[in-house]
């Protein structure tokens, strides 16, 4: 409370004759207090120092030269200081490449069962083909067959999986989780037989 | 509640000062509670606002999110989501349409995605943007001269930018450093101080100057997955960049350099609200305040924004403040979209609503009527992610866009094993089974204009090399 009044009839002090309106004053008064580490209703050089950057320094923002910084001092460094330039060399915005459209083919051939795990097949060869990937990669008779059995399980499919996990892996690239991940089908567990 | 708003009579258009601080997470000011935020100024404003609690936006970078709330459209229905997005021309913009209704217009943005004649200038009689990566400090003054120049036979759209708590963080002021430990000497301070710096911090590791074109580029690409980010560290390390471990009291000086940078913006947020009400313009005029989208400040290894779809990234303030300000500030909890805003203005306007907006009037809550909080929002990346959220949980899936052909291939296999594609599954299986639900009735929803993608002409794009956000293709 003591603070706060301290700080309060300073800055009521200081707001005379400063050439700023109430309301600009009201705004910036805060971050005076928030400034006055000490509590004592004023900006010291110790306390300007210990957080300005790139500020002007303290003589240079004490345009009444009274020792502190007050409200006025402050808008008019806000106001008289150009914040910031970018170094537009250092600007990294990289272009995300285009997308080669082979996987915009229509699809044929394929039963509607079949048609989402192609899709995902077609998916993945467009991600590698946007990174650039060069080597071969299973052709759509491939795919195909790998596919008519729709089931991701079947041994086709984890073998034509696979060789996509490695063309990511070796493309540097990070392959959604879990769809090559997924453990191949357990195998099926025989019937109990009669007791021995 | 008593509120100075009301929609009784019909009352004269009114003009609309809308304010977007770019890369402002709502969590980080005082009004949204953040104990140890130094923001008295939006604070204030807040106090005499209708501030909205849970508010997302509908992308993670700036030029699709702004596309999202001048059009109350998902981005992908207006062009393809990347760094060159170009909203289509067939879909009607904020100020096209109040400017059709013999609105005023102007936009003193500061760049970057923000750009004259990328397309999301459409509208605006006068559009300019006085630096590069502007802050409050650069546009508020330009936006003061533009209000100044109105007449005041016509009503207004005054539209202030800024990116005071953008990339780099330090803001030279005495208020950069406002939250930090005086005494810290760490590398912190030299990714603080960098322009580009904490957009090479990941998982916890600093690597200094790389300016690593193939780095950012596979970062970009998918950063999510624990492959690519091994491929991330063993690149950086083979071009021998000079590497920071960051340890808690780096990252936590990081996160004080943009508590700095939130405080910076207050002050100039401070000093516009002054003029504008030494102008009236806070009694005659709408005032809203609101954020294109958040930042990652050490979240799942992450900085910078367009990397990740989460709290960090989309949970941004929406604070309306109605001429004269309320008695009491109201707040509104339940989720909202950021396309809410575009119908909340045009029915103040007494402007129908375009054709195909997912947004809906916000004027209930403002009257302070029961706000029917969305059930799910959705939001998209800049890096073809796309998520759903609910009150039960998040679906976030990596690797595909919006308008993929494929969103929905790819969500039938993520329900063959639960986990393919998905970053954020929630536990819940039937919570997951109803995000993927709502995620293809969302894909379903999207009406994507049917004009060609929009690119940036060469000279655009030259300039927008010139001008400092990115290089492009």
């Amino acid at each position: 409370m003591n603070r706060w009044f301290t700080a309060l009839s300073w800055l009521l002090i200081s707001a005379c004759g400063s050439g700023l309106t109430r309301a600009e004053h009201s705004k910036v008064a805060p971050f005076l207090e928030a400034l006055d580490s000490d509590g004592d209703g004023r900006v010291d050089a110790k306390e300007y120092d210990g957080v300005a950057y790139k500020a002007p320094s303290f003589e240079q923002a004490d345009a009444d030269s009274d020792g502190f910084l007050g409200p006025s001092e402050l808008v008019g460094m806000l106001r008289g200081q150009d914040p910031m330039t970018f170094d537009r060399d250092e600007q990294q915005r990289m272009p995300l490449r285009e997308r080669r459209g082979r996987g915009t083919k229509a699809p044929s051939g394929f039963g509607p069962g079949q048609q989402q795990l192609r899709d995902v097949f077609v998916f993945l060869d467009s991600e590698l083909e946007t990174a650039g990937w060069t080597e071969a990669l299973p052709e759509p008779t491939e795919i195909k067959a790998a596919v008519s059995t729709g089931d991701l399980g079947s041994s086709a499919c984890q073998g034509l999986l696979a060789r996509y996990l490695d063309a990511y892996r070796g493309a540097s690239l990070s392959f959604p989780v879990g769809l090559l991940n997924t453990a191949p089908p357990a195998a099926p567990v025989p019937a109990p037989g009669p007791a021995p | 509640m008593v509120t100075t708003v009301g929609c009784s009579q019909a009352p004269e258009q009114p003009s609309f000062v809308l304010i977007s601080l770019d890369t402002l997470r709502a969590d980080r000011l005082g009004a949204y509670g953040y104990s140890t935020a130094v923001t008295p100024n939006l604070d204030a404003f807040a106090a005499q606002s209708v501030l909205f609690e849970q508010a997302y936006a509908q992308a993670n970078v700036t030029n699709m999110s702004h596309a999202s709330l001048f059009s109350s459209r998902y981005a992908s229905e207006l062009g393809p989501a990347n760094d060159a997005f170009v909203p289509a021309t067939d879909v009607p913009l904020l100020a096209e349409i109040l400017s059709a209704y013999d609105y005023q217009t102007a936009a003193a943005a500061g760049g970057g995605h923000l750009f004259e004649g990328l397309g999301l200038d459409r509208g605006f009689a006068s559009f300019v943007r006085p630096a590069p990566l502007g802050s409050l400090y650069h546009t508020a003054p330009e936006a003061l001269s533009m209000l100044d120049a109105m007449d005041d036979q016509h009503p207004y759209l005054l539209f202030v930018h800024g990116y005071d708590t953008h990339l780099r963080y330090l803001k030279p002021s005495p208020l950069g450093l406002l939250h930090t430990d005086p005494d810290y000497a760490g590398p912190g301070a030299r990714a603080a101080r960098d322009p580009t710096g904490t957009a090479y911090v990941l998982d916890e590791r600093y690597y200094e100057g790389v300016g690593l074109g193939p780095l950012v580029g596979l970062r970009q690409a998918r950063v999510w997955g624990q492959e690519n980010r091994v491929a991330i560290h063993e690149r950086a390390e083979s071009l021998e960049a000079t590497t920071h471990e960051l340890k808690p009291a780096d990252l936590n000086y990081l996160s004080a350099v943009y508590d700095g940078a939130v405080t910076y913006m207050d002050a100039h947020f401070g000093l516009l609200m002054a003029e504008l009400e030494q102008r009236g313009v806070l009694d005659d005029a709408w005032v809203v305040v609101v954020s294109d989208h958040g930042e990652s400040l050490g979240e799942d290894g992450l900085f910078c924004h367009n990397m990740a779809l989460n709290d960090a990234t989309l949970h941004v303030p929406l604070i309306i403040r109605p001429p004269g300000g309320l008695a009491e500030g109201l707040r509104v909890p339940g989720a909202t979209a950021l396309l809410d805003v575009l119908p909340t203005l045009l029915e103040l306007a007494q402007i129908p609503d375009p054709a195909l907006i997912h947004g809906r009037s916000l004027l209930p809550a403002l009257q302070g009527e029961p706000h029917t909080a969305r059930r799910h929002i959705f939001s998209e990346g800049q890096v073809r992610m796309v998520t759903a959220r609910s009150d039960a949980g998040q679906l976030t899936l990596q690797g595909v866009s919006a308008e993929s052909p494929y969103l929905e291939a790819l969500l039938a296999v993520a329900q063959l094993d639960g986990t393919a594609f998905e970053l954020s599954p929630s536990d819940d299986p039937a919570t997951r089974q109803a995000l993927r639900a709502a995620m293809l009735d969302w894909r379903q929803s999207l009406r994507p204009s049917r004009q060609q993608a929009q690119q940036p002409t060469r000279p655009q794009i030259e300039a927008m090399r010139k001008h400092g956000y990115w290089s492009t293709r």
